[in-house]
């Protein structure tokens, strides 16, 4: 078996019929990383357990239990979700040291399917960014072309699949942070549906935004990571009580009866023209495959970029104020330059250990929360919001997916973007809609650009239609074939 | 329009202590982000309640018991501590 092109269900069924150990999969992954993520800098921690661990697996299937459904298959996590006894640090100097003393609700749902973790994954700072430029750890490097971006804020996850380090890897996105770098390195990643998944144990951004999900080479895959770590979780009481489907035994790319809709909206911004041939593509194959495209209207999407930064870095500011240096985290040097009293040991201990963007978006949440302009910022936003979601419920009612693509681009230089933050920022525009609505949606390799770089189309259902997107996106996979090509050398 | 004296003096509500440097930029910068999101200002919103969280979920919250934790592994993570307690430097 080439376990470079091996599906987590082709790589599940062998070890669970030992034609092949969890030991040898998990050393052929770890090898890999060795020889290839020097340059690339898609892992920031390995885990050093990882083929005890695999053992572990081999030897239940020899004593004759089931592991699980993701049995042997291992897991590249994103350095944003606590894993026990394995330093966690968000790519940020304030967790440069913070080892957890417990398993995001995630990561330990990924052990009790069978999975193993094979190490900690790069991403911008506290995931805030678009490009993994932002990380205290050093930037990650776009496998197809090393002078890119791989896209972020889960830019690791993202690369070490696109570079075959990983079968598969976890993200999370606030504002696109799993779609984004997904189009920008030719892999399949979706954010559930808000309340799909845990959030207990992921280092918290924007709370009422933020969801974990699945990347991996196929439609198929994602549905099998997804059905592991979905479902209630008593430490998380936003998680929706709702049941768990099994996607990937419902998934049909037949799809007459289908209807799909077309923001005009989005198709009216600026877009790239490759980005615009590639999106086609993958209308016309949905076509051959009897769905029904209409046209529908989200006039407040262009609003959608302002809304979230005011109501994401509001949330920031108010869970990163729990980095004080008091019980966690950097502490500044006291014994050298003596406190002069409590509001100095707290701006001190933040002050040098949050990076320029985190530290820009505490301020920009902090103004938009401080008194005189609540309401023209915090509050508006929250208001628009509202339009915005109920603009999406009523576009479902004419339409069972919705269309666009990911970005307005394909990947961009490393260094091209990062000093003009708003630049930055309207950088978001086709992705943030689906967090402030707390839809699903799911980015899906659909073609390359002329010089090479993937693109991806974006897809969304209503809340809790997963189902939809999977069906959606096998049709594309198997129609366009985009997501099979590898970076060349790999 | 973010005046420095302003960042200045949202540095104190975040506690987070910023360079000259930082002073500058920010203002520039976040002045061009807040220009930018003004246009939400002309969208009609006479009536409606700002949505905090995206889906219509009932709050379910779990019976408040005191679970036992093991004070030793909380503590790891401390920057300085001594005994079963966090230090810090004396501030007053």
């Amino acid at each position: 078996m080439d376990l470079n092109r091996a599906s987590i269900v082709a790589i599940r069924e062998a070890v669970k019929a030992r034609k092949l150990s969890a030991v040898e999969v998990t050393k052929h992954f770890v090898a890999r990383i060795a020889k290839l993520d020097g340059d690339i800098n898609s892992f920031v921690a390995k885990n050093p357990k990882a083929l005890e661990d695999a053992q572990r697996i081999d030897d239940e299937i020899a004593a004759g239990r089931d592991p699980g459904p993701l049995a042997g298959v291992p897991v590249a996590v994103k350095d944003l979700l606590c894993t026990e006894g394995l330093r966690t640090t968000a790519c940020s100097k304030v967790l440069e040291n913070f080892i957890p003393p417990y398993d995001a609700s995630v990561v330990m749902r990924l052990k009790k399917a069978g999975a193993i973790v094979l190490g900690k994954t790069n991403l911008d700072e506290f995931a805030m960014g678009s490009s993994n430029e932002n990380s205290s750890l050093g930037p990650v490097k776009n496998p197809w072309n090393r002078e890119y971006v791989p896209g972020g804020s889960s830019g690791g996850s993202a690369a070490a699949l696109a570079a075959r380090l990983a079968p598969a890897a976890i993200g999370t996105d606030t504002g696109g942070s799993i779609r984004q770098p997904a189009s920008f390195c030719g892999v399949f990643g979706i954010k559930p549906t808000y309340g799909r998944v845990s959030r207990y144990g992921i280092i918290a951004f924007a709370s009422s935004l933020d969801q974990a999900g699945p990347m991996a080479l196929s439609t198929e895959d994602c549905a099998v990571m997804l059905e592991a770590i979905s479902g209630h979780c008593k430490n998380d009481s936003t998680t929706a009580r709702v049941a768990v489907p099994q996607w990937s035994k419902d998934l049909r790319q037949d799809l007459k009866g289908v209807r799909i809709g077309l923001p005009k909206e989005y198709f009216a911004e600026t877009i790239d023209p490759d980005v615009t041939r590639v999106t086609k593509e993958a209308i016309d194959v949905l076509k051959a495959q009897g769905a029904e495209f209409v046209d529908v209207s989200l006039s407040m999407v262009k609003h959608a970029v302002p809304i979230y930064y005011l109501i994401a870095t509001s949330e920031a500011s108010s869970n990163l104020a729990r980095y004080d240096g008091v019980r966690f985290g950097y502490r500044s040097d006291f014994e050298k330059n003596p406190v002069k009293d409590l509001e100095d040991f707290y701006s001190r201990n933040r002050g040098e250990a949050f990076g320029t963007e985190v530290k820009r978006r505490i301020m920009l949440g902090t103004y938009a929360l401080s008194s005189g302009y609540y309401d023209a910022y915090y509050q508006k936003a929250g208001q628009v919001r509202r339009l915005l979601r109920d603009e999406f419920l009523r576009a479902f009612q004419s339409c069972d997916v919705i269309l666009s693509p990911v970005a307005t681009t394909p990947a961009f230089k490393i260094g091209e973007r990062s000093s003009n933050p708003l630049e930055m920022y309207l950088n978001d525009i086709f992705t943030t809609s689906t967090n402030l609505a707390g839809l699903p949606g799911m980015s899906v390799p659909a073609g390359f650009s002329q010089s090479g770089l993937p693109i991806g189309v974006q897809l969304m259902a209503k809340h809790f239609d997963e189902q939809r997107i999977f069906d959606v996106s096998l049709a594309i996979e198997r129609g366009l074939k985009a997501g099979e090509r590898a970076p060349n050398g790999i | 329009m973010l005046t420095t004296e302003t960042v200045e003096k949202v540095s104190h509500l975040a506690r987070l202590k910023l360079t000259e440097h930082e002073l500058r930029a920010f203002s520039e910068q976040l002045s061009a982000v807040l220009a930018n999101f003004e246009q939400i200002s002309q969208v009609d919103t006479n009536g409606v309640a700002p949505l905090v969280t995206p889906t219509d979920m009932a709050v379910h919250l779990r019976v408040d018991v005191v679970e036992a934790t093991d004070g030793e592994k909380m503590l790891s993570n401390a920057p300085d501590k001594s005994g079963r307690l966090f230090k810090v430097p004396p501030v007053v």
